[in-house]
C-alpha cells in the first residue's frame, strides 16, 4: 500500500481499524503481543535440496498463527524443526535461529528430549496409542515426572477437560483409545500433548483428516487453547486459516511471502503471489 | 469452489458498467430535457425508472450468490463488497434523475430564464460522474480521489443558486413554482455529486483496501 | 462418449473357464489333503497300538513292547528350553538393533541380506557349528574326560564343565543357531509392522529412544514377536540332522539331569527305532511320531491362540 499518501496514513487509525472485519479475536492488541518465537535466517536442506530460503519471522506468545501456502512449500518442514522432529531424517539440515523464549532451539547441544516436553505436536492423522485413553495421556508426563496415582489422575483429568474431551470419556478411561471415533481421537492426541505443559503447540493439519462435525469442534477447541498455549498450525484449508488464526504466514516454493495479521492478509494482502494463492487462482 | 468465480466476477463486472452506461445516459438525457427543453427525452427518463430498479436487483442477486457459493477473498472480496455499495448508489442516482425529469418537464410547461451557476453546476456534476464511472472501469483510485474534490464546487454552486433563488422569488412572483423547480433541481444535482463522491470512495477501497470515507479530501 | 470397439467375448465361455479354475484349484487341494490324510491315518493305525502311560514313562530298551519316550521327550524339552532361553533375548534384541537403531546403509543392507541367507542354510551345517564351537570349543578346553574347567560333579544339578562335549546345552545352542535367523526375521517383521505414526508420536511427546521402543513399539510388536518365536521353536523341536552331529550317541536312555548331561531327542529316538531291523520296532516309531506331530500341533495351536487373542489393530 502507497505510505505517502496522507489518505492512506490515516486509514491505518482507529476509524479503519474499527471498520475492519473481524476474525477470530484479532484485534489492536495483536499488533502488542510478545514474542515467543523469533526466527531468524533459516536456510533448511534436504540433502542438496533447499527446503527453506532465508525465513525471518516472530512468532507471537498465546496467539494463533496459521502457516499457508502449495504443498510442497516447506510450511511443513518449518513447523517440524520447531520440535526438532527432522532430526529423525539423516539428510534434514539447517542453518539459522530460532529463539524459543531466549534460547536458540537450533543449536546443537540442544536437549532435544527435553525440548520436545516443552513443544507438543499433533499430527495430521490422529495417532493414539493402542493403549487406554488413560494411558495415552499419561504417557508425557510420565516419562519425565514422578507422581502419585491420584495426582496423575488429576493431570489426565485436567488435560482431556482442556481437550473437550472429558465429558464424552470419563467412564471409559481405561477402555481402548482405538474404539474412539476419529474427532475423539485427534482430540485425545490434543490432550496428549498439552498434558506435559508445553509452551507452544504445533498442529500439522490437525483437522484434514475429520468429517466437518469433528472440523469445527476442533477449531472451537483450537479457539480455546489460544489463552494457555502458543499455537503455530499448518493448513490446506484457508477459510480455516480465516477462521481460526490471529496471523498467517504465506509460504510459497521454501520462501516466506507474507506474514500479517490474518484479518489484514484476507482482506489487503499486500502481494500480489499472496492475493493470487488465497484466491484460489494457484496451488 | 462450486461456482466459476472468475466467470461470475466478468459477468458481474460488465453487469455493473452497463448499470452505470445507464445511469450516465439518463442523466444526459434529463439535463436535454431541463437546458434544451426537449419533451421526450426527459420523459424516458421518467418512465424508464423500472428498468433501472431490475439492473439493481440483477446485480444484487449475483453478488449474493458469488458471497454464499463461493469464499472470495483479498481483492475478489473487496470488488464484490464495492459493486454491492455501488449498485445501491446507482440506484439512488436513479430517483434523483428521475425527480430531475419531473421537473423539467414542469419548468418546460412554466419556463423561467435559469441561473448562470445552474449549467456549470450540472456539467461538474456530469463529468463527476463520468469520471468515478471510468475510475470504477479501470479501477483507477487516482481517478477516483479527484472526483473527491470537485464534490466541493458543486456544493458551492448549489449554495449560488440558492441565493439566486431567493433573490428571484420576490422578484418574479408569478414564477414561484419554476424558482422551486430550480431550487429542487439543484438541491438533486448536488446529491447526484455527493453519491458520485460515496462512488468514487468505494472504487478506492476495491482498489486499495482503505476506507477513505469520513476522511476529508486533499485539496 | 467411449466407443465400442471389438466383438463381445461369449459370457458362456467366461464362466467355463471361471468355473474349471475353481475345480482345478479344489482337485490340487484335496490331493494335498488326501496325501497328507493319508500318511496320518497310516501312522496312527501303526503307532495306536502302542500309545499308553507306559509309553510315557518307560525309557527306550531292547523289547520294543516296553520301549518308551520318557528320556527323549525330556531330553527335547531341555533343549528347546534352553534355545528359546538363548535364542529369543539374542533374536529379540538383533531384531531391535537392526530396526530401530542401525542407520540405513550399506552395512546394514550386508547384515539384512545375510541373516536371510542363514535362514535358509541346511541345519546340518549348524550341527558341524555346533560340534566345533560348543561342544569341543576348539579344542581349546580340553575334552569331555579331561576338561580345563570343572565345577562340582555329574551328581549334582549345577554341574558345570569346558568344554561342554556332548551335552544338552550344546544340543539347544545349536538349535539356536538354527532357529536365530528365524526369530530375527519374524520379530524384525513385527517391528515392521508397528506404523510409523506411532514412533512419531512418541518421540514428539518427549521420549527418548528406547523409551520409545520399550513402551510404545515392543508392546505394540508383541504379539508377532511371540507368534513368530513360538513358530521358531516349533521348528526346534523337529530337527535331528544337527543334534545327530552334536551328540553323536543314540541309546541314551536317560533323561537329562543337569546341563552337562549327555541327551536324546525325540526325532533321533524316532530315527533310531526306524532303524531297528525288528518290525515291531517301527510300530513304536509310529507311535514316537504320534507323539511329536501332536507336541508340533499343539505348538502351532498355540501360536495362532496368541495371535488372535493379543493380536490388536495399532491404529
Amino acid at each position: 500500500m502507497p505510505m505517502t499518501d496522507p489518505d492512506a496514513q490515516l486509514d491505518n487509525s482507529a476509524v479503519t481499524g474499527l471498520q475492519r472485519p473481524q476474525v477470530a479475536n484479532a484485534d489492536a492488541s495483536t499488533e502488542r503481543a510478545e514474542i515467543a518465537l523469533a526466527v531468524r535466517n533459516v536456510n533448511a536442506f534436504y540433502g542438496d535440496f533447499q527446503a527453506l530460503h532465508d525465513i525471518s519471522m516472530e512468532v507471537q506468545e498465546k496467539r494463533v498463527t496459521a502457516l499457508i501456502g502449495p504443498s510442497g512449500c516447506g510450511k511443513s518442514t518449518f513447523l517440524r524443526w520447531i520440535n526438532r522432529m527432522n532430526d529423525l531424517i539423516p539428510t534434514a539440515r539447517i542453518e539459522g535461529a530460532m529463539d524459543l523464549h531466549g534460547r536458540d532451539i537450533l543449536d546443537s547441544s540442544l536437549d532435544v528430549v527435553l525440548h520436545r516436553r516443552r513443544v507438543g505436536m499433533v499430527f495430521q492423522k490422529p495417532n493414539p496409542f493402542p493403549k487406554s485413553i488413560y494411558e495415552n495421556v499419561a504417557f508425557g508426563p510420565r516419562l519425565h515426572r514422578k507422581m502419585s496415582r491420584a495426582e496423575m489422575d488429576e493431570v489426565v483429568e485436567v488435560s482431556l477437560r482442556e481437550a473437550a474431551l472429558w465429558d464424552e470419556v470419563k467412564d471409559r478411561l481405561k477402555k481402548s483409545a482405538l474404539a474412539l471415533s476419529g474427532g475423539q481421537q485427534q482430540r485425545l492426541c490434543i490432550a496428549r500433548a498439552i498434558a506435559s505443559s508445553p509452551e507452544m503447540l504445533l498442529m500439522d493439519e490437525p483437522a484434514s483428516a475429520l468429517d466437518p462435525k469433528a472440523t469445527a469442534r476442533i477449531e472451537e477447541l483450537i479457539g480455546k487453547l489460544r489463552e494457555h498455549y502458543t499455537i503455530i498450525i499448518v493448513t490446506h484449508n484457508m477459510q480455516q486459516a480465516a477462521r481460526v488464526s490471529d496471523r498467517t504466514a504465506f509460504f510459497c516454493e521454501g520462501r516466506l511471502v507474507e506474514d500479517n495479521t490474518t484479518a489484514q492478509l484476507f482482506t489487503v494482502p499486500a502481494n500480489k503471489e499472496t492475493e493470487d494463492y488465497i484466491s484460489g487462482r494457484f496451488g | 469452489m462450486s461456482i466459476d468465480l472468475p466467470s461470475e466476477l466478468t459477468l458481474l463486472r460488465r453487469s455493473i458498467l452497463e448499470m452505470c452506461s445507464e445511469i450516465e445516459l439518463r442523466l444526459d438525457q434529463a439535463l436535454k430535457g431541463l437546458f434544451q427543453k426537449k419533451k421526450d427525452p426527459a420523459l424516458e427518463v421518467r418512465h424508464g425508472d423500472k428498468d433501472v430498479n431490475e439492473m439493481e436487483m440483477e446485480i444484487e442477486a449475483i453478488c449474493l450468490r458469488i458471497l454464499a457459493l463461493s469464499n472470495p477473498v483479498a481483492g475478489d472480496l473487496r470488488f464484490v463488497l464495492a459493486v454491492m455499495r455501488i449498485n445501491n448508489n446507482l440506484e439512488r442516482i436513479g430517483d434523483l434523475e428521475k425527480s430531475i425529469a419531473k421537473r423539467a418537464l414542469s419548468l418546460i410547461k412554466n419556463p423561467m430564464d435559469l441561473p448562470d451557476g445552474l449549467p456549470v453546476m450540472a456539467e461538474t456534476t456530469r463529468d463527476m460522474l463520468r469520471a468515478c464511472v471510468q475510475a470504477l472501469a479501470d479501477e483507477d483510485a487516482e481517478r477516483a480521489r479527484k472526483v473527491r474534490q470537485s464534490d466541493q464546487i458543486v456544493d458551492d454552486l448549489q449554495k449560488e443558486v440558492i441565493a439566486w433563488v431567493q433573490q428571484e422569488i420576490p422578484r418574479q412572483i408569478d414564477s414561484t413554482a419554476a424558482a422551486i423547480d430550480i431550487m429542487s433541481i439543484a438541491r438533486k444535482l448536488e446529491r447526484i455529486a455527493d453519491v458520485a463522491t460515496n462512488i468514487s470512495e468505494d472504487v478506492i477501497f476495491l482498489v486499495e483496501g482503505s476506507m477513505v470515507r469520513h476522511t476529508p479530501s486533499k485539496a | 462418449m467411449i466407443p465400442q470397439h471389438g466383438t463381445v467375448r461369449s459370457i458362456g465361455r467366461r464362466r467355463f473357464v471361471d468355473f474349471s479354475f475353481l475345480g482345478f484349484c479344489i482337485v490340487i487341494t484335496s490331493l494335498s489333503v488326501i496325501a497328507l490324510a493319508v500318511l496320518l491315518i497310516s501312522i496312527a493305525y501303526q503307532g495306536w497300538e502302542h500309545l499308553d502311560l507306559d509309553f510315557f514313562s518307560s525309557p527306550p530298551s531292547r523289547k520294543p513292547e516296553k520301549a518308551g519316550i520318557f528320556a527323549s521327550l525330556w531330553g527335547t524339552i531341555w533343549i528347546c528350553i534352553v534355545c528359546a532361553l538363548s535364542a529369543l533375548p539374542l533374536g529379540v534384541g538383533t531384531a531391535i538393533y537392526l530396526e530401530e537403531y542401525a542407520k540405513p546403509g550399506k552395512i546394514r543392507r550386508f547384515i539384512d541380506l545375510n541373516i536371510s541367507n542363514l535362514a535358509g542354510v541346511p541345519s546340518i551345517v549348524y550341527g558341524v557349528i555346533g560340534l566345533t564351537v560348543f561342544a569341543r570349543m576348539f579344542g581349546l578346553f580340553g575334552t569331555v574326560n579331561d576338561p580345563a574347567i570343572e565345577i562340582g560333579d555329574p551328581t549334582t544339578f549345577w554341574y558345570f564343565r569346558l568344554p561342554f562335549g556332548g551335552a544338552v546345552i550344546v544340543g539347544g545352542l545349536t538349535l539356536m543357531l538354527v532357529v536365530l535367523p528365524i526369530v530375527i526375521v519374524s520379530a524384525r517383521e513385527a517391528l515392521r509392522a508397528v506404523p510409523s505414526s506411532l514412533r512419531e508420536a512418541a518421540l514428539a511427546a518427549g521420549a527418548t529412544r528406547w523409551q520409545m521402543i520399550r513402551k510404545i513399539t515392543l508392546p505394540a510388536a508383541l504379539p508377532g514377536i511371540m507368534t513368530g518365536s513360538i513358530l521358531a521353536i516349533s521348528r526346534a523341536i523337529g530337527e535331528a540332522a544337527p543334534l545327530l552331529v552334536v551328540s553323536g550317541v543314540l541309546f541314551i536312555r536317560f533323561a537329562p539331569e543337569h546341563l552337562m548331561d549327555q541327551f536324546t531327542a525325540m526325532p533321533l529316538q524316532i530315527y533310531n527305532w526306524a532303524g531297528r531291523p525288528q518290525e515291531e520296532f517301527h510300530a513304536v516309531a509310529a507311535t514316537g511320531i504320534i507323539v511329536l506331530l501332536f507336541l508340533l500341533l499343539a505348538f502351532n495351536t498355540l501360536a495362532i491362540v496368541v495371535r488372535q487373542v493379543f493380536q490388536k489393530p495399532l491404529s
